[in-house]
C-alpha cells in the first residue's frame, strides 16, 4: 500500500488483483447475484482508494477499509432499487448435481436475502469470505460483540428457514 | 449443525468473478493524448524558466550599467542637488 500511496500504479494493479474477486463476491451475494453491478462497485471502491491513497488510514488490512466502501456502494445502490430480485444460480452452474440439492441451494440463496441488510452483511463477510469477527467490526463500523451477536441471531434464522432440509 | 448450515449456504451460492484490473488502470492512468498534452506543457514551462532566466540576466547587466555612468541631470535648469545614484 505504501508503493502505491506514493503513485506506484503496478503496485495498485497488484492490490486491485489481490481483492477484486473477493469484493466481486461479497457485492454480488449482497445484490442478490447481480455481478455486473457487483463489478462496477468494485471498480469504483478502487477508484476511491486511489484517490484517498493518500488520507486512508489503515488499522492493519486493507481489506476491511474495501469492504466497508463496497459495503456502502451496495446500501447506496439498495436504496435506489429497494426491492433485489435474487439472480438464479442455475443447476448447471451449480455443485448439487440433482434437482433436490438445487432446490436446497435456491432455498438457502432465497434466505439468505431474506435476512435483514445487516444480518446478511455479517454472515456474507463471515460464513463466504472468513473474515474475522475483527475485520467484519472495522469493515461494518460496529463493535466485535455486534458482530458475534448479529451472526447468531442470522444463523438461527437461517437454521429455522432451512431445518426441512436438516432432517 | 452449524458447520453443516454454513458448508450448505456456501455450496448453494457460487459467484463469478471478472478480472476488472484492466478497468481499473484505465480509470486511473491518464489517456496518451493527455500525456501528450502533458510533456508539451512541461516544454513550453522550461522555456519560459529559461527566458526569464535571460531577462533576468538582462536586467542585472542593465542596472549595473547604469550604476557606473556618472551622475547627469535629468531636467534641464534643474539642480543636481538631490539625485542618487541608481544601485
Amino acid at each position: 500500500m505504501e508503493r502505491a500511496r506514493m503513485g506506484d500504479s503496478a503496485a495498485f494493479d497488484a492490490l486491485v488483483k489481490r481483492h477484486q474477486h473477493a469484493l466481486q463476491r461479497f457485492a454480488s451475494r449482497m445484490l442478490g447475484g447481480d455481478s455486473s453491478s457487483a463489478a462496477d462497485i468494485a471498480v469504483g471502491a478502487f477508484l476511491r482508494l486511489w484517490e484517498r491513497r493518500d488520507s486512508v488510514v489503515l488499522n492493519e488490512s486493507l481489506l476491511p477499509w474495501l469492504v466497508k466502501t463496497v459495503h456502502r456502494l451496495c446500501l447506496d445502490r439498495l436504496r435506489e432499487r429497494p426491492s433485489v430480485e435474487l439472480t438464479d444460480v442455475g443447476v448447471s452452474e451449480s455443485p448439487f448435481l440433482d434437482l433436490e440439492r438445487a432446490a436446497l441451494a435456491s432455498a438457502a440463496r432465497a434466505a439468505v436475502m431474506e435476512l435483514s441488510v445487516d444480518l446478511r452483511a455479517v454472515v456474507l463477510l463471515s460464513v463466504y469470505e472468513g473474515l474475522s469477527y475483527e475485520e467484519i467490526a472495522e469493515a461494518l463500523d460496529i463493535p466485535a460483540g455486534t458482530v458475534a451477536s448479529r451472526k447468531n441471531a442470522a444463523m438461527k434464522q437461517l437454521r429455522r428457514r432451512l431445518a426441512a432440509w436438516s432432517e | 449443525m452449524e458447520m453443516d448450515i454454513e458448508k450448505s449456504l456456501r455450496d448453494a451460492w457460487p459467484v463469478e468473478t471478472v478480472d476488472i484490473s484492466g478497468r481499473v488502470a484505465a480509470a486511473i492512468e491518464p489517456p496518451p493524448d493527455l500525456l501528450s498534452e502533458l510533456r508539451e506543457l512541461r516544454r513550453e514551462l522550461s522555456e519560459l524558466r529559461r527566458t526569464t532566466v535571460l531577462l533576468q540576466d538582462e536586467i542585472v547587466r542593465l542596472r549595473l550599467d547604469l550604476t557606473r555612468r556618472p551622475v547627469s541631470r535629468i531636467a534641464p535648469f534643474a539642480p543636481s542637488e538631490g539625485l542618487v545614484r541608481l544601485s
